[in-house]
């Protein structure tokens, strides 16, 4: 077949250590391949951010981008089942569920047009804060920032009732310095790259969601290479990015740690107000289904794992 | 010509309604959340969309006006014929390539709206993307009749 | 083709098609030979949607086109003279200061220009300054700032060279305190410059008198606290960064509209107007480069001149050389913020290889974006400053080339001597 070139685009900038191994499955890739199957990478953002790059996708001009899994929803509104909020409580919880559940998520992908790899854990979202955070009433004391447009904090508000102070992201780290905001949900990797974890004093313990993204690629564009060369991109791509979930979660670990080393506290909510958030979740993921937005069949299968889990687990 | 006052009229009352929206979005936010503790979600996103209507705005009025930024060195110093002549030419290429703008925004806005996509709130991107081809197709409009005026050595003729 | 495509585009460019028309021709040549739907060119200038920092361009826009139809420039030219009458070039060194902090918050997106600059412009006329020597000092302080904190591609810098693990890391803050002797070097040189300029001018320097001076205090007493209401309100946390436009915005009506009452309410539409068609102007022409840029991006050219010249370099002395050729020409070309997240990842590992400082590396990286603003034939500020003074864009060309001289001595100081940027830091 003849040589062809992918393009592929994410916001995520060059340097880090994901795009050193994602560099290496694509010159691998083309060797394997003789030189028929070339990849471009975009890094940083210069294609535009995850909705844009869709759009390009869509158009022929890229063929696949690195996005969080929530831009996908259109191809494949399950695929928001792990985004639930307080459906996970550990991170074992999410080997589990997920080592049984992927594979739904990416044939589901499959069947909306997207060839998509290994998922990658972005990590959970924790609630970071400058007043302590253990009851859901104590959400109301605090000003937290929500990114806009994004469909996950949307749910964030909607479950607990949070009144949101939106703001552009370049106005987060000004804005939790002068007490503008004084909080906001991110993954702990986020918050240190971005500088935040210098102006918060307190970490709630509770996972609140659970945050992915994935490689996505353009069935199309997939399906003109030789079934053989897919075999040998599905084959690197599965592996580069299994093990850039499992850099990731260590990462997360260690960043979830730099914050506690660097005097950040932890808030433990007591049993009694576990039960008030998880509640308030359940109450807000069983309205999801109601309203179409997520079939009642994926989330019955994710509840049973999780079930199995913790029976397992003597809880 | 009364009805193509009219809708100039209409034109510049968009472009200034645009910028009092975002100086009142941004004002409401600010009073929102120091007395309320609370903000409206889609305000940014809205007042972003509403950069993109000004652009689009702003440049059709500018065509209208003929007030667009060129690098104009040679033809001032061409013979009076010859400067018509390249009026009309620069117009007739301008036209051309805002209506070919216009043709792929058009088709770039079928895909938002076969996608439905969501900008802001409930409101779909291809509501907002709408302003594209229609401001090209105008401005294509406006440099054609620029060229047939300067062709044609119309002093003054409304479009 | 794409050659005698480009000859024929640069020919009607030279007869008058307006340059957006031009731009967007442009992209359009590029990705038809690249093969790509020419549908990308509606998504990107849709990205107009996404670009940081553009939102406070019509508001601020707006309050400076208020500010110009008020007597504010008469009374600023009147402070200046009563509380700075004893220093020559007084004028011109408040306009580089003032401007110099307005960019530092807002981004160098020309906001500057019209916003500040054509309020600075007449005051300076009426000071004395030849107009071509002010159209030129408002048009290359539109991005004076851009080393100061708290710029935003500053940050930037910072934050995408510390994901990249180097092995001499830095803080931010650091980088903040690197910036500020080369701004104030480039403030300097350019201060005597204007001197020299205006030797033979008849710019009347005279003694402080006291009545005057509370007499000029007392005619500016709405608009001097202004710095000190917006500042203080993002210091409080009261607003953030991105809305002082809109607050300025409300100030400026207030104290233009009915406090003074120079500016009258039944004119604000028309002054609206006049304001939205040059943003709308401006927006247009940054829409249609985003397309371009997305084409050279696309086909990776700045990554291939990069390459290109790489092949030339023997050592440390024309590495900083070519470089800053480069980096010229392509702030002129690019936007900011794309030129710093494609150009990084690839200078950085070569400059630590000939033993540059990442922190003094950044410096000199933004030092030449700020000269790529008024590059003439593209660069973004010289179009603004036409569209805002109404000039042509050969007369703009004329006017900055001088202040773009002293500016690339300053860029050579600081490429050269690394010290101005690393004095007060333990590097
Ligand atoms: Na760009
Ligand atoms: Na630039």
């Amino acid at each position: 077949a003849q040589a062809k070139t992918f393009k592929i685009a994410t916001v995520s900038p060059d340097g880090l250590g994901w795009m050193k191994k994602l560099r290496e499955g694509v010159k691998e890739i083309e060797n394997r391949t003789e030189g028929r199957v070339k990849i471009k990478l975009y890094p940083g953002g210069v294609q535009g951010d995850d909705f844009t790059v869709l759009r390009k996708m869509r158009i022929g001009q890229l063929h696949g981008g690195a996005v969080a899994a929530s831009t996908l929803t259109r191809f494949y509104p399950d695929l928001q089942v792990y985004n639930l909020p307080l459906q996970f409580r550990t991170q074992e919880e999410v080997d589990y569920v997920r080592e049984r559940m992927d594979q739904r998520i990416i044939d589901g992908l499959a069947e909306g047009g997207m060839v998509s790899f290994s998922l990658t854990e972005t990590g959970f979202a924790y609630m970071l804060t400058n007043e302590p955070v253990a009851d859901i009433e104590d959400l109301k004391k605090v000003k937290a920032w929500v990114p806009e447009g994004d469909p996950i904090s949307a749910r964030l508000i909607q479950s607990f009732g949070i009144s949101p102070i939106p703001l552009g992201l370049q106005d987060v780290l000004a804005g939790l310095q002068t007490g503008l905001i004084d909080a906001v949900a991110v993954p702990p990797i986020v918050a240190l790259a971005l500088q935040w974890h210098n102006h918060v004093k307190y970490v709630t313990r509770l996972p609140l969601l659970y945050i992915y993204s994935m490689l996505a690629m353009d069935q199309k564009a997939f399906n003109s290479m030789s079934p053989a060369d897919q075999q040998v991109v599905t084959e690197v791509m599965n592996r580069v990015f299994a093990e850039v979930d499992a850099d990731n979660r260590l990462d997360n670990r260690k960043a979830y740690d730099a914050l506690i080393a660097q005097g950040i506290q932890e808030v433990e909510p007591t049993s009694e107000q576990l039960e008030a958030w998880r509640a308030k979740a359940t109450q807000s993921v069983d309205e999801l289904v109601a309203a179409g937005e997520i079939s009642s069949e994926s989330l019955t299968i994710l509840r049973k794992y999780l079930q199995e889990y913790r029976a397992g687990q003597g809880n | 010509m009364g009805f193509i006052r009219f809708l100039h009229r209409v034109e510049d009352g968009f472009l200034v309604t645009s910028l009092l929206t975002m100086l009142l979005l941004s004002l409401g936010q600010i009073f929102l959340r120091n007395f309320f503790d609370t903000g409206v979600l889609w305000a940014e996103s809205f007042s972003r969309m509403l950069v993109l209507w000004v652009a689009m705005l702003g440049a059709m009025v500018a065509t209208r006006e003929s007030h667009h930024i060129a690098i104009d060195v040679i033809s001032r110093y061409l013979p009076a014929y010859a400067e018509r002549t390249m009026a009309v030419a620069t117009s007739l290429f301008s036209a051309v390539i805002t209506g070919l703008a216009a043709w792929y925004s058009y088709e770039f806005v079928s895909y938002e709206y076969l996608d439905e996509t969501i900008a802001f709130a409930d409101v779909p991107s291809w509501v907002c993307a709408a302003i594209l081809p229609f401001g090209f197709a105008v401005i294509s409009l406006r440099f054609l009749t620029n060229a047939i005026r300067f062709a044609f050595r119309i002093e003054k003729w409304d479009h | 083709m794409g050659s005698l495509g480009s000859g024929i585009l640069a020919l009607l460019a030279l007869l008058g098609t307006p340059l957006f028309v031009v731009i967007m021709a442009a992209a359009m040549l590029g990705f038809y030979f690249a093969e790509i739907p020419l549908t990308v060119i509606a998504i990107e200038v849709y990205r107009l949607i996404d670009t940081p920092l553009l939102l406070a361009l019509p508001l601020f826009t707006f309050s400076g086109y208020v500010l110009a139809e008020s007597q504010l420039s008469t009374r600023l030219v009147t402070l200046t003279q009563v509380f700075l009458g004893w220093m020559p070039g007084g004028l011109a060194v408040v306009s580089f200061v003032t401007c110099a902090f307005f960019t530092a918050f807002t981004g160098a997106s020309g906001v500057t220009i019209v916003a500040v600059g054509a309020l600075l412009f007449p005051a300076l006329v009426e000071a004395g300054y030849r107009e071509k020597f002010s159209l030129g000092l408002v048009t290359t302080s539109g991005s004076l700032g851009l080393l100061l904190a708290p710029s935003l591609p500053l940050i930037l810098y910072g934050v995408i060279v510390q994901q990249m693990d180097l092995p001499q890391p830095f803080t931010i803050q650091e980088l903040f305190i690197a910036g500020i002797l080369p701004a104030l070097l480039m403030i300097v040189l350019l201060t005597i410059y204007s001197l020299w300029a205006n030797r033979g001018q008849p710019i009347a320097t005279r003694e402080f008198s006291k009545a005057e001076a509370i007499a000029a205090l007392k005619a500016a007493r709405w608009e001097l606290p202004m710095p000190v209401i917006v500042l203080g309100g993002i210091y409080t946390g009261f607003f953030a960064v991105s809305e002082a436009a809109a607050v300025t915005c409300f100030y400026v009506l207030l104290v233009e509209v009915f406090i003074h009452r120079e500016v009258r309410f039944a004119e604000l539409p028309r002054i609206t107007r006049e304001a939205m068609v040059m943003v709308g102007g401006i927006l247009l022409i940054l829409g249609v480069s985003l397309a371009f840029t997305n084409f050279l991006i696309d086909a990776e050219i700045p990554q291939a001149l990069f390459e290109w010249i790489s092949t030339f370099i023997t050592d440390k002395l024309t590495f900083l050389i070519l470089l800053n050729l480069v980096l010229l020409a392509l702030g002129a070309i690019l936007d900011i913020f794309s030129a710093i997240v494609i150009m990084i990842p690839l200078i950085v590992p070569v400059a630590l290889r000939f033993g540059i400082d990442p922190v003094h590396l950044g410096i000199i990286f933004l030092a030449n974006m700020q000269i790529g603003y008024f590059t003439p034939p593209i660069g973004m500020n010289l179009f603004i400053a036409s569209y805002r003074f109404d000039r042509s864009i050969t007369e703009l060309y004329r006017a900055t080339l001088p202040f773009m001289a002293v500016l690339i001595v300053a860029l050579l100081i600081i490429t050269y001597v690394p010290a101005v940027s690393l004095l007060f830091l333990d590097r």
